[in-house]
């Protein structure tokens, strides 16, 4: 006898993950994973976003997931943004689970949550963590087939961050290659180029961002300081 | 046990394969086969419906738009569980 029966495996970490989503919208928080191999600059990236997104008013916090020590944190809080580290003691990605109880070690929810996965491109692919966007960054330096070799990564990401291009000199990275590919399992890839170093496409990256925000949240919350409610004159009596 | 695993899912059949029946040990699944049907990526496109595979060239092949989204190969589904009848009639 067949029993047809059709259940999403990993659904328990879905469950999880959606419930973060939700609770996400409901505070007005773009969450953006962020995933990529060990020493493509996600740290970096977000020391330099930190600044750039609240010049523009926007609030930001970050949880950090690595799989030991808690340096990312010390360097994201140094740029400013208050940081939760997470220590996965081995486990090579972050799952809801993980990111919600950081969540809850957060003060308060800010507008852009970064949810620094811990470096790898395998398996933080296949684990939602209940966020907005996901961006994958790839660095000059580690040649640009990435895309090729990690589809998975790619097919569900918003962006493609391709960093360090300070190095393109010495590195023989064709950005057009990593770009067709990436595109070939997610057509609707935006991509940027960054550069840590000179500061070089973190103000279009960060605008891109602050867009997505605003596209499911509206412009609520995004200016610095509220326009004074004004009140309406008495009307005068003929 | 038969499940589905997209090809963009990050599971790796082989694998599944070779640690079921690990996992399935002492479990009522102790002893059952597992079935893993592969799933291909395919688009489907936006603007007009189009339903495609992967290709080279990122977008539809009929209108050329990139606002297609991923339809399948990124899922990992239980499907169906074939049993012999009369056997569970003890629960």
């Amino acid at each position: 006898m067949k029993i047809v029966v059709v259940k999403r495996i990993l659904g328990d970490n879905d469950r999880r993950a959606a419930a973060l989503r939700r609770k996400f919208r409901r505070a007005g928080t773009l969450a953006v994973n962020l995933i990529s191999s060990p020493g493509s600059g996600k740290t970096a990236l977000i020391e330099r976003l930190v600044p750039e997104l609240r010049r523009r008013g926007v609030s930001v916090a970050v949880i950090e997931g690595d799989v030991a020590t808690t340096n990312d944190a010390e360097r994201v809080e140094a740029a400013g943004a208050p940081a939760v580290q997470v220590t996965t003691s081995g486990v090579c990605h972050l799952n809801a689970a993980m990111v919600a109880a950081a969540v809850r070690r957060l003060e308060k929810l800010p507008q852009i949550l970064f949810i620094e996965n811990v470096g790898n491109l395998v398996c933080p692919a296949a684990f939602d963590v209940g966020e907005a966007e996901r961006l994958v960054l790839v660095s000059l330096p580690e040649g640009d087939d990435k895309p090729e070799k990690y589809p998975e990564a790619f097919a569900g990401a918003g962006a493609m961050v391709i960093n360090k291009t300070d190095l393109a000199a010495g590195c023989r990275f064709r950005v057009s290659r990593a770009v067709l590919a990436g595109r070939s399992v997610n057509p609707r890839l935006a991509v940027f180029e960054t550069s840590c170093r000179s500061g070089g496409g973190i103000r279009a990256l960060a605008g891109w961002l602050v867009a997505r925000r605003e596209e499911r949240f509206g412009l609520e919350g995004q200016a610095k300081t509220r326009p004074a409610k004004r009140r309406r004159a008495p009307r005068r009596r003929k | 046990v038969e499940i589905e695993v997209g090809e963009l899912s990050g599971a790796v059949p082989e694998l599944l394969a070779e640690l079921y029946p690990l996992a399935s040990e002492g479990t009522p699944l102790e002893g059952s086969r597992l079935l893993v049907r592969r799933v291909a990526v395919r688009f489907e496109c936006r603007c007009c419906g189009q339903g495609f595979g992967r290709r080279r060239d990122p977008g539809c092949p009929q209108c050329g738009s990139t606002n297609v989204d991923l339809s399948c190969g990124r899922e990992i589904r239980l499907t169906s569980i074939d049993v012999e009848e009369g056997e569970g009639a003890g629960r």
